[in-house]
């Protein structure tokens, strides 16, 4: 017989699953086999020390300590359960095998015991809105800055798609495509913002209302539980806008105001197919420049100066002379006969420029 | 250990009988969670979560079973599911579980086993093995009576069991030589 097998009848022995025959094979076997032997004494002397290991009792008694739960639970149970149907009380107190009596456990202790746990529940359900506010707002107020400082550059993206996101959608044009541009940018960043925080907020809750059934059980979860959630809404943000991309048609009928953030992704191809949209009117002073309607030439601003490039053989038709000021809100006229752009200058004042497009020409312009 | 009428009292509405009842048993439920989850405070909210559970369920008792495995089927899953929000799992590697040390098991001094050391290995059992040990020990129940508390097949039980004591002593030996394992 292998040691192996005798392995399995000594710890059979143990539990006293031996029949006579078998306790004759097994100590046959221990009497030859030393390693065994040993093995087999000290399985017995574990399985000894296992049976008197201490008969532990609770401190108090547990029963007393709940009787305040159990009327509770009967007071419960006697309300719903009028119509002396004997498992509605069950059900009613205890319903749901894990997290129910889990949570009630967790108040019920919070109130005998740890009367802060009741408290203590309720900053923690504070600091995970707090988080998820936290990790969905800066986003949108870090826009919202960036968007103040150079709100043209913004304007000029949802600008220069509003005429196509106006088409695609089939909603809400006016709001698409009316205004001017630096409440449009404004529009956009901030939909998109709530759009990103309300979805992961929804996402969210189902997690956070489960994890705050454990929490008070457990101070661990607690504890642990912060940080990472925070993290996952941003990733869920992240996603989120590339969600909203994936999902256009939809998502745009169901939250229209998803469009203008669609708008600010597809910039590049909405930029060189934009048409005119209603006010003829489009701003810009990023790298890539505003297309003039009639989407023969191509205006842009570096630093101190304007460019127009022919859009079909790339020459530039004109360079502006250097004007010391950052150059923005260049605007095309509606049959692109003109544009006109400003030159902000030191102490917020503006200058404002004409450029005639026949003949390449600009002059200075009063302000409107 | 519960007499048969003092459940069926329990189970037709009786209160008082339900309460004793609950006296009754609640020290087997807590000696399980307490060497389930080796804490005394865990031990004392797990038992108190069982004997509710058990206080609004009671309902759903059946008599084929065996009253002391339905109520040991309760405890030992809250203590499962507290174990496994508070613990990470540790997996059994049974390449070190068979006959570790053959040379050195002559030179054993069978001397008694500290509680603590017995304490701190059966910590170190996974919560499987660690929970068939309990009901085994603590309320000395038979494999079939464990295998029906834990709903699991005879032979799973039998398996847990063998290769929790093999580990139990491997530790054990470690333990009294002082060494570090391995």
């Amino acid at each position: 017989m292998k040691c192996q097998e005798v392995m399995e009848l000594m710890q059979r022995h143990l539990d006293d699953d031996l029949d006579s025959d078998e306790i004759e094979v097994l100590y046959s076997h221990t009497r030859q086999c030393p390693d065994c032997a040993a093995m087999f004494e000290r399985l017995k002397l574990l399985s000894q020390e296992l049976t008197s290991l201490p008969k532990v009792v609770p401190s108090y008694s547990l029963v007393d300590a709940i009787l305040p739960e159990l009327e509770r639970i009967d007071k419960l149970a006697g309300r719903t359960a009028e119509d002396s149907d004997p498992t509605a009380a069950a059900k009613a107190a205890g319903h749901g095998e894990a997290v129910q009596p889990d949570s009630r456990m967790s108040r019920r202790t919070g109130r005998k015991r740890w009367p802060s746990w009741g408290a203590l529940g309720g900053v923690i359900a504070a600091g995970i809105v707090t988080g998820l506010f936290i990790a969905t707002y800066p986003p949108g107020m870090s826009k919202d800055k960036a968007n103040s400082d150079m709100y043209t550059a913004d304007g000029a993206v949802s600008m220069s798609m509003e005429s196509d996101v106006a088409q695609k959608m089939k909603i809400a044009p006016g709001e698409a495509a009316g205004g001017d541009a630096p409440v449009a940018g404004d529009a956009s960043v901030g939909t998109e913002s709530y759009a990103g925080g309300g979805d992961s907020g929804k996402q969210a809750e189902p997690e956070g209302s489960q994890s705050s059934g454990y929490v008070p059980l457990s101070s661990e979860s607690t504890s642990g539980g912060g940080a990472p959630r925070q993290e996952e809404a941003e990733e869920r943000i992240g996603s989120e806008a590339w969600r909203v991309e994936d999902q256009f048609g939809e998502e745009n009928f169901v939250e229209p105001t998803d469009g203008p953030a669609k708008a600010a992704t597809e910039q590049p191809p909405g930029f060189l197919e934009s048409e005119p949209d209603a006010n003829g009117f489009t701003v810009n002073n990023n790298a890539l420049g505003t297309p003039s309607p009639d989407g023969l030439y191509l205006a842009s601003a570096d630093q101190y100066s304007i460019r127009v490039v022919a859009l079909d053989t790339g020459e530039t038709v004109l360079e502006t002379s250097r004007k010391n000021g950052k150059h923005t809100n260049i605007v095309w006229a509606q049959d692109s006969s003109s544009l006109t752009y400003e030159v902000q200058l030191e102490q917020g004042a503006i200058e404002r420029y004409v450029i005639d497009a026949a003949k390449w020409t600009e002059q200075k312009a009063g302000h409107p | 250990m519960v007499e048969p009428g003092l459940i069926k009292a329990a189970q037709s509405g009786d209160r008082d009988a339900l309460i004793t009842l609950l006296r009754e048993i609640e020290t087997h439920v807590y000696r399980t969670a307490y060497y389930i989850l080796n804490n005394e405070q865990d031990a004392m909210d797990a038992a108190q979560e069982a004997l509710i559970r058990i206080y609004t369920k009671i309902g759903s008792y059946e008599e084929k079973a065996q009253f002391k495995t339905w109520i040991q089927r309760i405890v030992t899953n809250i203590c499962i599911d507290k174990f496994r929000r508070s613990k990470p799992t540790v997996s059994i590697d049974e390449h070190e579980l068979v006959f570790r040390e053959k040379r050195n098991v002559e030179d054993e001094v069978m001397s008694a086993y500290a509680l603590q050391d017995i304490r701190k290995a059966i910590d170190q059992l996974p919560e499987h093995h660690r929970t068939v040990v309990v009901l085994r020990y603590l309320q000395d129940f038979s494999y079939n009576e464990i295998a029906d508390s834990l709903d699991l097949p005879l032979n799973t039980v039998k398996s847990y069991l063998f290769r929790a004591r093999q580990q139990l002593q491997a530790l054990l030996h470690d333990y009294q030589k002082g060494g570090v394992r391995g």
